[in-house]
């Protein structure tokens, strides 16, 4: 997974995906946008295939690419599932505090010498 | 999910309890037990959790259909009454360092409770990391989906 990430954290090799996801491209094609060398993008395209998110192939003298979208979508519902994860048990710590509160206010309350409820019996009554 | 620079999930709650109870809740072996994990079904048990800077924690959670999942990690930083973070990884997938952080802020005898999870606290990866790439990546995903 940590190679997924690395080669999408990189906006050129995001900008290719995005081509990618219109359809296969040649190596030229997809470096055509930015104004990097040629060996700048084969070096991105390589870190995109051994991420497995890119296919090559070699059609003659061209070599075609094509987006393989496994790696995203097991990289997308890992955050997915781990997003997941945080809101259910952000909602049951709410409950969780909910729950105890009546409890752990009494108790607190019963310690509290600052505590003087109104009705409550005073020195001064005994 | 937010844009900040490495961090790919932030949450943020306010929630009905005092300080110094929500980050017992957060800390606490106990407490644990009772809110982590997603859901009620899901049967928990943490194996350990040695909440002192340096120390480990396990937690395991077997779904009702028995699909089994263990968090493992390790605690970085305790600040009482205000934040603890932890790294944060599932077992036997993958290792990804990842970093939880709570950080808790009285309002009131409310306490408001913000919850990152950093994907890539690693130096070089941070050094490659550019705004928004969460979003990006989100919207790449749900086109090719």
């Amino acid at each position: 997974m940590d190679i997924v990430f690395a080669a999408l954290s990189d906006a050129t090799r995001r900008g290719m995906l995005a081509r990618l996801c219109q359809g296969p491209a040649s190596i030229g094609e997809l470096g055509a946008p930015y104004e990097i060398s040629k060996p700048a993008v084969s070096k991105h395209v390589r870190v995109l295939e051994r991420a497995g998110l890119l296919e090559r192939r070699r059609d003659g003298r061209i070599h075609r690419c094509r987006m393989n979208p496994q790696p995203m979508q097991d990289a997308g519902a890992w955050i997915e599932q781990t997003q997941r994860f945080w809101e259910d048990s952000l909602g049951a710590l709410a409950r969780y505090l909910e729950d105890t509160t009546p409890t752990a206010a009494d108790s607190a309350d019963d310690r509290d010498p600052e505590q003087h409820p109104p009705n409550h019996p005073t020195e001064n009554e005994r | 999910m937010t844009n900040q620079t490495g961090v790919s999930l932030k949450l943020e709650r306010t929630l009905n309890a005092p300080v110094d109870r929500v980050f017992t809740a957060l800390t606490s072996k106990a407490a644990i037990a009772k809110w982590f994990g997603p859901s009620d079904e899901m049967k928990i048990t943490v194996h350990a959790w040695d909440c002192k800077v340096g120390g480990n924690y396990r937690v395991e959670f077997v779904s009702p259909k028995g699909d089994q999942h263990i968090a493992v990690g390790t605690f970085r930083e305790i600040v009482p009454g205000e934040k603890v973070s932890y790294s944060w990884a599932w077992e036997g997938q993958p290792p990804m360092d990842t970093l939880v952080t709570f950080r808790v802020k009285a309002d009131g005898d409310r306490t408001q409770l913000t919850m990152t999870h950093e994907g890539f606290p690693d130096q070089e990866m941070c050094g490659h990391h550019e705004q928004g790439w969460t979003g990006s990546m989100e919207r790449l995903v749900r086109a090719i989906a």
